[in-house]
């Protein structure tokens, strides 16, 4: 399936609204939780074959969750989890064959949070395996695909949680992103994703709580979206602030090397807040030499000692023969080289430090180029054709080394109809002005770039008649 | 050849490990290699000796000593 004209319009059927709407409907008695339970896991039936966003599904469990849901800001509202969130009726396999990071089932963070939120849990997303991609067309569950092209890559290694919002099947969906893997699939789908500063959401149930590069965060359709199931997330608000006042920082030097249409569709983007009354100015910005092989290298290598030795020989044979190799690839790496890379680390923080004296928030390309086929993940840059994992870890990996908060919000489409995002990093403690920023676009462009509905989402209307 | 050497190598150093390597191993091991090994050894071969001493890394703030905006 291919990337038609795209339809702007927002659906009115109560599968097809926002977080916000949906929480609000239900609160208001507008919507019945229930029958939007039955609907949102009948849609993911119908809908999902040819994406593969969603890998299990739970009805019992879910319709539980939603009996014993409390009063919260998200009651009744079903949200999928990325594979690599313990649940109490699931443990998880973080993309693979079986679960060997020894997170076993139960109540993690990010679904107690959840759960006081009033939300219900209704599906687990696809993910790249073990987290070690930007494409996620490599998964023990199969390619996830990406709902304005399903020959497409979804991302990584969020793509199941970015996938299946982009195409209508839930409203929001939790991830995480130790290099990029909340924000490359948001790009890449056409959605909202909000790495949070690190450490805000607790490491309980997570698979990778040994990370000090991985943080959680919300995938959903726009900004006020994000903003409620950040604020689940982290369990406080996320205060709203006008935009227009803040200072845009642009840096250059990651717009380099950037597919022509991409970097028109952000820049047309940047201008427009501007347009907006955002003070928009150019900013130096120290260390980005060595940015995308110190994220590799942290990335590569702080999962050595996570898992006990005697289950990595176990599963090895399982894993698939990508992960297999990069396996031993990484044994082949001297101690050295992350050593450097910490010295990378310390001095992309500073930078990042004295950037956000200068702007209040930065802006780049999220990836340099739209999603990359399943069947072969490179990416046409102006210097060539190399790998997606490798082209987009340079735009990704400032925010995992430093620890900031960081966003990808839709700009736009390509003439081939394929989702460019916009990626904005603020200071550590300035997650909101993310969301303020991203917001502000939303309205400069009246909605066009987020309300944008793919393919995927039109030619299988959802048939479920509500009570309300 | 280069390309022997390097597949020797592989093997020899993984070998002391106890891991054995196949050929589709040795496939993945090389373009892995080929793609990120030239940025790791520009990483070698930089002067880092400026680069700030932060013993007391925490990602969820910034730097200290840096303040707050």
């Amino acid at each position: 399936m291919t990337a038609t004209e795209p339809n702007s319009s927002r659906g009115d059927h109560p599968q097809d609204l926002s977080l916000c709407e949906q929480a609000r409907a239900i609160a208001a008695g507008e919507l019945d939780a229930t029958e939007l339970l039955e609907a949102t896991l009948a849609r993911i039936e119908e809908r999902d074959g040819e994406l593969n966003s969603i890998v299990d599904t739970f009805a019992s469990d879910s319709a539980r969750m939603l009996n014993e849901a409390p009063d919260g800001p998200l009651h009744g509202v079903p949200v999928a989890i990325k594979d690599m969130f313990a649940l109490p009726w699931r443990a998880p396999r973080d993309g693979s064959t079986r679960n060997v990071t020894g997170v076993e089932a139960g109540a993690s963070s990010v679904y107690n949070r959840l759960r006081d939120a009033g939300a219900v849990v209704v599906g687990v997303a696809n993910m790249h395996e073990h987290g070690a991609g930007s494409t996620g067309h490599i998964s023990a569950y199969g390619p996830c695909g990406n709902p304005w092209d399903t020959t497409r890559c979804g991302g990584g290694s969020s793509g199941g949680s970015a996938a299946a919002v982009g195409a209508r099947l839930v409203a929001g969906a939790v991830g995480t992103d130790g290099g990029g893997s909340i924000r490359y699939p948001a790009a890449y789908c056409g959605v909202t994703g909000l790495k949070l500063t690190w450490g805000l959401v607790p490491g309980e149930g997570y698979t990778h709580s040994y990370s000090t590069m991985s943080a959680t965060g919300p995938i959903c359709r726009d900004a006020a979206d994000a903003r409620l199931l950040g604020e689940a997330l982290i369990g406080r608000p996320l205060e709203r602030q006008r935009a227009q006042r803040l200072r845009l920082g642009i840096v250059r030097e990651l717009w380099e090397d950037v597919d022509p249409e991409v970097g028109d569709l952000c820049q047309a983007a940047v201008d427009a807040l501007r347009d907006a009354g955002m003070t928009v100015t150019e900013i130096e910005f120290d260390g980005l030499d060595h940015v995308r092989i110190a994220t590799v290298l942290r990335l590569t290598l702080e999962d050595a000692a996570a898992v006990p030795p005697e289950e990595a020989r176990a599963h090895e044979p399982e894993l698939s023969p990508i992960g297999r190799g990069l396996a031993k690839f990484r044994m082949l790496i001297p101690a050295e080289v992350l050593v450097r890379a910490d010295a990378v680390r310390a001095r992309l923080r500073l930078s990042l430090a004295e950037a956000c004296r200068e702007a209040d928030v930065l802006v780049w390309p999220t990836v340099p180029a739209p999603a990359p086929a399943i069947e072969n993940t490179t990416v046409q840059l102006p210097s060539g054709v190399v790998p997606a994992d490798y082209a987009n870890v340079r735009m990704g990996g400032i925010a995992n080394l430093t620890g900031a908060p960081a966003l990808s919000a839709p700009a736009g489409l390509t003439r081939a109809g394929l989702p460019a995002g916009l990626h904005l990093i603020t200071h550590w403690r300035d997650n909101e002005r993310l969301l303020d920023v991203a917001d502000l676009l939303e309205q400069v462009t009246d909605r066009r770039h987020v309300d944008a509905t793919p393919p995927l989402a039109q030619t299988h209307p959802a048939q479920t008649e509500f009570s309300a | 050849m280069e390309e022997d050497r390097f597949a020797t190598w592989v093997r020899s150093t993984l070998a002391r490990a106890g891991v054995e390597v196949d050929e589709v191993d040795l496939a993945v091991i090389r373009a892995a290699d080929t793609v990120y090994g030239p940025d790791r050894e520009a990483l070698m071969r930089a002067d880092l000796s400026d680069a700030p001493k932060e013993h007391d890394l925490d990602p969820s703030r910034p730097p200290t000593g840096t303040g707050r905006r």
